[in-house]
């Protein structure tokens, strides 16, 4: 026979068990007279079965102890909300959860659900997705929560993006550190280290373990995320510590927070990259996660025209007006052959700038650019790098490595430029402009005739569709918050004309599909206060990731036109399959098993529509277009989202 | 492993060593014919009728003018050697180009419209190049006005840069006929479209 043991429950599990027999007890008095015979009949199998029940007869004993905050008392989520808002965050994304329901009352009653406020979120990937675009609109990070365990699962191919992109998010998880308190469920969502899941793509994580603690670990994040390389942190925040109580008058310090300042290149290095500049005849100057500021498109404009230098724009930030003169984005390949001094500012990738690898059977690599062609980088990448994932690419030679922000180097940068640059240099500078401004010249038209074939085509040629949208955003104050054709010779960048540094939010960084449809509604959330037209173009396989985004954009008003380039497939996975199929000598006729998405055809418009989105489609011919779009622009303008789906050609 | 086009690049300067070594000029080179591809190193990568092989693409028929041909010949693209007027004089080049021009382009079955548009789709030529062959981001235009029937086949056969290679087991040139057929029958655009204005 089995010896029992009595074990006093301490204060707190008193507590809990008196909430749960209060619920319990309450099902039992409402019902009708055949329904408490039920719970009755269950109240005896449950007490059979061990399961503790709160009975009428216990219903009716007071409590044995206070089981709201006393007046002298709060919590502490209300102390952390206090933190949260002396950071200054305008929203806090979450899909609720247990493990953080203290900090989600507290930002809801105590905080007024405001600064930051409440976004309610269907999937914890669109709730970083959504922080990650946010970010790059709005230059300042959002605050996200989730459980420490199935939150944060969910989330990670977000944070895996946002960490490739290094932008910084800001998560706080919700978990039950002490064992002998968890609540049958929060077994499943408690773990010993939950930031250990995400550490190889997260700059910093901590585990607070008192308010204190809380206070510097939540503003030391805030500042390592925001100090470039800015990337994602991780705040894991114990439950119990969220709902305990603690005296008013208790005098808990918040932390000022100072950022620091982006550390600019050695002023050595700088008058050597700029000797080189100036004496080089052929200067390219190359940009890809540069802009960190407004301010940065200024700068660069400034040091392209002191050198009358082709710029090459590889978009993971707005970093230079695609109409310019000196803009050699869509030429790159032959602006970097001929180039004999090539700056590279913040690249992800400076060896496929100037190498090119051949992906067929055996595959081949070969240099771009000339051998004798100086390289100088200046990155922040150099100062920061993380072991296991492969996001730092291959190793590329240079002759000058400079570790520093670029863009805080850009002005000593440009001074020294200008101080070296001759009258003779001048006239030689003055003539390369005009070289490039012919071949700029050529290059635009080139892209316009392009994107003349196929006009009138169905389904929607590629080209027309954003002609289509330029004609309609034209004369609004438009930002593209997310494009999957923005890569190298996407439409928007060769017919549209950028130039404004939220014209364009950037890629997604890890190439993580499902980055596009909740990025745009957090780049869109961040431009409303602006007013700006957020437009996003969709591509269906990143939709149906986490469509109930669309639900989000619907029930906060975030006012963003979202056009389809539907093509109904995940496209660049059949092109892929094709390749082995050639590769292999197998035939090509079934290489779209198993990526495409027909059979049925989803129906988006009704998707959106059953979400509360205004939402016309499928839309198959330019003509059923254009009046498609004048409806949704003007819906986007009342502050609302609208999303048309367009059936498109592949590419 | 040495690539193709290391491989290519090895040919062609083995075979123009040798030529240069044989004293190569005008005079050496003997009448224009296919003497005249091999002792100018040309036959090594083109063949030595001018027709192609996997390193290099046919150069017989009247593809380029004179001057497009010996412009051709005198700058480095890709795999292809720069030949400077001091291992091929100009008149040399004149000769060869005149010999190329009256040689037959490589034979064509007769393509079929509408068959080359059902393969254009079905054997996925339309994921880089778009429906129409207008071209997108990962694949240039290839209609109306492809390039020349050799080029087009032997590039089809074997590509360089991203494009996959489809064999004669997976295209027939009747296939790559049709294919072409629907290609050249691509509408041209339509001039001054008011959206595309600068």
């Amino acid at each position: 026979m089995t010896k029992r043991t009595k074990i006093e429950p301490t204060s707190e599990e008193r507590r809990r068990f008196l909430q749960t027999g209060i619920l319990a007890g309450a099902t039992a008095l409402v019902g009708t007279p055949g329904e408490q015979a039920k719970a009755q009949t269950a109240d005896a199998e449950a007490l059979q079965s061990g399961t503790p029940l709160m009975t009428a007869e216990a219903e009716a004993t007071p409590p044995a102890d206070v089981q709201v905050l006393g007046s002298d008392e709060r919590s502490g989520s209300d102390f952390m909300v206090d933190v949260i808002k002396s950071l200054d965050f305008e929203y806090i994304c979450a899909n609720p959860g247990s493990s953080f329901r203290g900090l989600h009352e507290s930002i809801i009653n105590y905080g007024g659900n405001q600064a930051p406020e409440l976004i309610t979120c269907c999937h914890e990937e669109s709730s970083v997705a959504m922080a990650h675009g946010y970010f790059k609109a709005a230059g300042k990070p959002l605050a996200v929560m989730a459980h420490g365990t199935v939150g944060l699962q969910h989330a990670a191919m977000a944070v895996y993006n946002a960490w490739c992109d290094r932008v910084p998010v800001y998560l706080i998880l919700g978990n039950h550190g002490d064992a002998a308190l968890r609540r049958a469920a929060e077994w499943y969502h408690d773990v010993q280290d939950a930031a250990l899941m995400v550490r190889d793509y997260t700059k910093w994580d901590d585990t607070p373990w008192s308010l204190t603690h809380f206070a510097e670990s939540a503003v030391r994040g805030y500042k390592i995320a925001l100090t470039p390389p800015m990337a994602p942190v991780v705040l894991v925040v114990d439950g119990h510590l969220q709902e305990e109580p603690v005296a008013k008058n208790r005098r808990l310090p918040i932390p000022r927070l100072t950022v620091p300042v982006a550390p600019q290149g050695d002023s050595g290095a700088v008058e050597e990259t700029a000797r080189l500049l100036v004496g080089a005849e052929h200067p390219v100057i190359v940009a890809d996660r540069l802009a960190r500021t407004p301010a940065c498109m200024g700068l660069l404009v400034e040091l392209a025209e002191s050198l009358q230098a082709a710029v090459i724009d590889q978009g993971s930030r707005m970093n230079f007006p695609s109409r310019h003169r000196l803009n050699h984005s869509q030429r790159a390949r032959s602006a970097i052959a001929e180039a004999d001094v090539i700056l590279g500012l913040e690249l992800v990738d400076f060896w496929s700038t100037v190498n090119a690898l051949r992906d067929q059977l055996h595959r081949s690599t070969r240099r771009i650019a000339r051998p004798d062609a100086k390289l100088v980088s200046i990155t922040t990448g150099d100062l920061y790098i993380r072991a296991n994932y492969q996001d730092f690419r291959r190793m590329q030679e240079v002759d000058l490595a400079i570790a520093a922000d670029a863009e805080a180097t850009l002005p000593a940068l440009i001074d020294a430029v200008q101080r070296l640059t001759t009258r003779s240099r001048s006239r030689i500078f003055e003539a390369r402009g005009a070289r490039l401004a012919e071949k700029h010249r050529a290059t635009a038209e080139a892209a316009r005739a392009a994107a003349a074939y196929a006009w009138d085509a169905s389904p929607v040629s590629t080209a027309r569709l954003c002609a289509e949208i330029w004609d309609q955003i034209k004369h609004e104050d438009w930002s593209l918050v997310s494009s999957y054709y923005s890569d190298g010779g996407g439409w928007p960048r060769r017919l549209w004309n950028f130039d404004k540094p939220y014209h364009w939010l950037g890629h997604a960084g890890g190439g993580g599909i499902g980055y596009g449809a909740p990025a745009s509604m957090g780049g869109a959330l961040a431009n409303r206060k602006h007013g700006r037209f957020s437009v996003a173009i969709q591509t269906d396989g990143d939709l149906m990731y986490a469509p109930g985004v669309l639900w989000t954009a619907a029930h906060h008003g975030i006012p963003l036109l979202s056009v389809m380039n539907n093509n109904r497939a995940y496209h660049m996975e059949v092109m892929h399959v094709q390749r082995m199929c050639n590769a292999r000598n197998r035939g090509i006729d079934r290489a779209r098993i198993g990526s495409e998405i027909t059979n049925p055809n989803i129906d988006y418009a009704g998707l959106a529509r059953s979400m509360g989105v205004h939402a016309e489609g499928p839309i198959t011919t330019a003509a059923a277009l254009r009046p498609a779009l004048r409806r949704a622009v003007a819906v986007v303008k009342r502050g609302e989202p609208a999303l048309l789906d367009v059936v498109t050609q592949v590419r | 492993m040495m690539s193709r086009a290391d491989f290519s690049l090895l040919v062609v300067f083995a075979i123009m060593l040798g030529a240069v070594s044989a004293n190569a000029g005008a005079q050496e080179l003997g009448a224009a014919g296919p003497g005249q591809l091999v002792a100018a190193g040309c036959a090594g990568c083109h063949g030595a009728l001018g027709r192609g092989t996997a390193l290099a693409p046919p150069i017989v028929g009247a593809a380029l003018s004179a001057a497009q041909f010996l412009a051709a010949v005198r700058s480095r693209r890709g795999a292809m050697p720069a030949y400077s007027a001091e291992i091929l004089p100009d008149q040399s080049l004149a000769a060869m180009h005149e010999y190329l021009s009256a040689q037959p382009a490589p034979p064509r079955p007769a393509g079929r419209v509408e068959v080359g548009e059902r393969l254009y789709e079905q054997v996925g030529c339309y994921s880089c190049h778009s429906n129409q062959g207008q071209g997108g981001t990962q694949g240039p235009r290839v209609g109306p006005d492809p390039v020349r029937w050799g080029r087009f086949v032997w590039y089809m056969r074997y590509p360089s840069g991203q494009m996959p290679p489809y064999s004669s087991a997976v295209l027939s040139d009747q296939d790559l006929s049709d294919i072409y057929a629907f290609l050249e029958a691509r509408p041209r655009p339509v001039t001054s479209i008011p959206l595309l204005g600068p």
